[in-house]
């Protein structure tokens, strides 16, 4: 494999190629990574693909080793594990509240201590997700309180 | 990451806070009426002198089961889901039985005076009234302090993304 990098301080915007025989499972799941950068997160629904705006989800949640992507309105699948979303997408607003969820800070709609240090998490579709109490500390450091 | 576990030396730490807590207390009140209640209380049998040592132990045993009680109700690793007002009168029900059972066994005042109890339920129900009004106090400036920090991040980190 050889990898080429043109620094081009002329350039309009980032340009990435990839020449490769055919496509492989590694190389889809790079340019899905690519398309993180850019905002966007492939995922699948009914055995269609389809691209989201990162702006749409409202969380993530991992059930036995697979993710389910939630918007407001649909679920779609992620070929990604949790820790891999969790690493792109922080950037992006979204954070780690538990063992299965990463949630988007901009969806949620309020916050509430719940019992044994723990955080309940209002989105704003109405759905309810608990903050265990190690990544709580997480959530109130992201926020400043503590 | 890993999500935090308890140990026991988290329950032995939460036994000895309340264990200490009331260990102070009572000596206060050695100090203040253990010369008049030597002879119809057996925590005050040594008068001013102190707390005896076999009601340590029987306030050592109350302080365990209190925080097994707390674990119970105030975790989720047993009770999953019930509304936080059941688990404070689940709880408050269980603490006043266990407490009521110990001056019952141990004769910590005399049981058919009814001045003793009255006292007994007073101080409880301070103390459990002060420490849900500093827990409710507490969680209200919390949950807006935390409010307060998602909006401004909402409006810090809308503009950036």
């Amino acid at each position: 494999m050889k990898i080429e990098i043109i620094v081009d301080e002329k350039a309009d915007d980032l340009h990435i190629s990839v020449t490769c025989r055919h496509l492989t499972p590694e190389i889809e799941k790079i340019l899905k990574m690519f398309r993180m950068m850019d905002h966007q997160l492939t995922a699948r629904k009914n055995g269609e693909i389809y691209l989201l705006d990162t702006a749409e989800i409202l969380y993530i949640e991992s059930i036995e080793r697979k993710c389910f992507v939630y918007t407001s309105d649909e679920v779609y699948e992620s070929d990604f594990r949790l820790y891999e979303l969790e690493g792109q997408l922080e950037e992006l607003g979204f954070l780690r509240v538990s063992k299965s969820f990463l949630i988007h800070l901009q969806k949620v709609q309020s916050l509430k201590a719940d019992i044994n240090r723990k955080i309940r998490i209002t989105m704003s579709n109405g759905e309810q997700i608990i903050a265990s109490r190690q990544y709580a500390d997480e959530l109130k450091k992201r926020l400043g309180v503590i | 990451m890993m999500e935090e576990k308890r140990t026991v030396f988290d329950y032995l730490a939460q036994v000895m806070i309340i264990f200490g807590f009331t260990m102070l207390i009572l000596n206060i009140f050695c100090l203040a009426f253990g010369s008049s209640a030597r002879d119809i209380s057996a925590i005050f049998a040594l008068g001013a002198k102190g707390v005896p040592v076999s009601v340590s132990f029987q306030f050592l045993c109350v302080s365990a089961l209190l925080t097994g009680v707390r674990y119970v109700f105030f975790t989720d690793r047993i009770i999953k889901k019930m509304p936080v007002w059941l688990r404070c009168i689940c709880m408050l029900t269980l603490a006043v039985i266990i407490i009521a059972a110990f001056i019952i066994l141990f004769g910590w005042f005399p049981v058919k005076m009814w001045q003793p109890w009255l006292m007994f339920f007073f101080c409880f129900g301070v103390c459990f009234a002060g420490s849900c009004l500093f827990v409710t106090l507490k969680e209200k400036t919390e949950n807006r302090r935390m409010e307060e920090a998602l909006r401004r991040l909402k409006e810090t980190e809308g503009k950036n993304v």
